[in-house]
């Protein structure tokens, strides 16, 4: 090491990197950097490919299953996911790999469609066509973000008016139910009856399919209030509907996937 | 009450200015007719709605077609002013959404498991939640394979929010570029007593 070092390559954590990878070595800290930027294996794969003109069959797979078992070994406890897909894409590589050292009869030598590469290409191509869609797709203009839906507002006479409601209406509804009540708490028969939150939860989604908004008071009958109440807090978990409190008080149940 | 105006050629194009302006949603040739007069000729209805077009020409609406039928929006160069009014900024999509989203216009119906075929990638359930919250895509179906899981197309809404009138008006899938993929990935005879050598290092 008598001549001056020359201009290291990168520096990466305070470390030179002098030679230039001579295959697909990538430091792992930049193997990291660089992996963020891809969605995945495949799009990874497809800028190997397209980047540095990769031939499947010279890829060097020892070398870069390393490189994919470092990096799903530093990611694997935040990206179970993404490390199994790393790792599958690994697999797949070996696979083929595999199967090309193989040697194959004669009368396949030059059936194309035996190539154990075949099914990856037509992976790799579909994926860079959707893509390269989705990048065109990005640039259509989009509502919200080019144009907007102007409206003028009218106001209809009709659905303005207030509904009439009496104060008497109100009394004889409370006293049936208090009624209702009494006549439930007076027999004391108590049955135990066996709701599932799940049968509930269908129910209620089909009557709100056709459109209808539920009001939570009508819907909580006293006899299966806690099943019905559950279901409806397990529907809103699941972001199926929405709830909202109205200025009256009234609460009022909706499907969530609706336009509002 | 007030007496409706006479229903003739004149006003014809008042009545379905007026309903394209106030109904908050796109209309289509059906919807518009309703509102005229059941009788009148779709052709009629069409020659209306494209004299409106040249009439609002100059001005910073325009009447386009999309899938649910005719609606006025801006046109999108005056955005930026529209901006300044209500300065919240729509969310910017990512790259991985938009993928997932043009998987499912594509190549619709599809299941998860067919958008991560295609991908090679796990698909977020964030994105399907938000694809839908948006009422860009929905379920249209179960496949019957184990799990039937389910499967998922693009709405209306979609090609709405997007102008457009159906999936054909989408960019086109390109296929030219299969021929250099080919030769990239398939190494030519000439290598292939290289190719050998270095996979016995291997």
């Amino acid at each position: 090491m008598n001549t001056p070092a020359p201009l290291p390559l990168a520096i990466v954590h305070g470390e030179a990197i002098n030679n230039a990878p001579a295959s697909l070595y990538i430091p792992p800290a930049a193997l990291r950097i660089m992996l963020n930027q891809f969605e995945g294996p495949l799009d990874l794969l497809l800028f190997l490919v397209r980047k540095h003109k990769f031939d499947i069959l010279n890829i060097p797979m020892a070398l870069l299953c390393r490189q994919y078992v470092a990096y799903v070994e530093e990611i694997i406890d935040e990206d179970l996911e993404l490390a199994a897909d790393y790792l599958n894409m690994s697999a797949l590589l070996v696979e083929i790999k595999t199967k090309m050292l193989l040697p194959r009869p004669p009368s396949e030598e030059n059936d194309d469609e035996n190539d154990p590469r075949a099914d990856l290409v037509q992976r790799l191509l579909e994926y860079e066509r959707i893509r390269q869609v989705a990048h065109e797709v990005s640039t259509l203009p989009r509502r919200e973000r080019d144009f907007i839906s102007p409206q003028v507002p009218v106001e209809l006479p009709l659905s303005t008016e207030k509904p009439h409601v009496q104060s008497g209406q109100l009394a004889a509804a409370l006293k049936a139910i208090l009624l209702r009540n009494k006549s439930a708490i007076g027999t004391l028969q108590l049955v135990r009856e066996i709701i599932s939150v799940r049968e509930v939860m269908s129910h209620l989604l089909r009557r709100l399919t056709s459109g209808l908004r539920l009001n939570f008071q009508t819907i909580c009958l006293p006899a299966q209030g806690g099943v019905t109440f559950l279901a409806l807090l397990q529907l809103a978990l699941e972001r199926l509907v929405h709830l909202q409190q109205e200025d009256n008080d009234e609460l009022y149940i909706e499907l969530r996937n609706k336009q509002s | 009450m007030n007496q409706p105006p006479v229903n003739t050629d004149n006003n014809q194009k008042n009545i379905i200015e007026l309903a394209l302006l106030t109904a908050g949603q796109p209309l289509d040739i059906r919807a518009l007719k309703r509102i005229l007069d059941d009788n009148t000729d779709s052709s009629v209805i069409k020659t209306i709605v494209q004299e409106l077009q040249q009439d609002w020409e100059p001005r910073a609406l325009q009447l386009i077609e999309t899938a649910s039928g005719f609606q006025f929006t801006s046109r999108p160069e005056y955005i930026e002013y529209i901006r300044r009014l209500n300065p919240q900024r729509p969310q910017r999509l990512s790259r991985s959404l938009l993928e997932v989203l043009a998987v499912i216009a594509y190549r619709q119906p599809v299941t998860r498991g067919d958008i991560e075929q295609i991908r090679g990638i796990a698909v977020s359930s964030n994105h399907i939640a938000f694809l839908e919250e948006q009422c860009w895509i929905e379920e249209v179906g179960r496949r019957e394979t184990p799990g039937r899981p389910v499967l998922y197309a693009t709405s209306n809404t979609f090609l709405d929010d997007l102008g457009l009138t159906s999936l054909n008006d989408l960019p086109q899938l390109l296929d030219t570029e299969d021929d250099s993929m080919e030769e990239d990935i398939t190494s030519p005879d000439t290598n292939n007593k290289a190719d050998t050598h270095n996979e016995r290092q291997i």
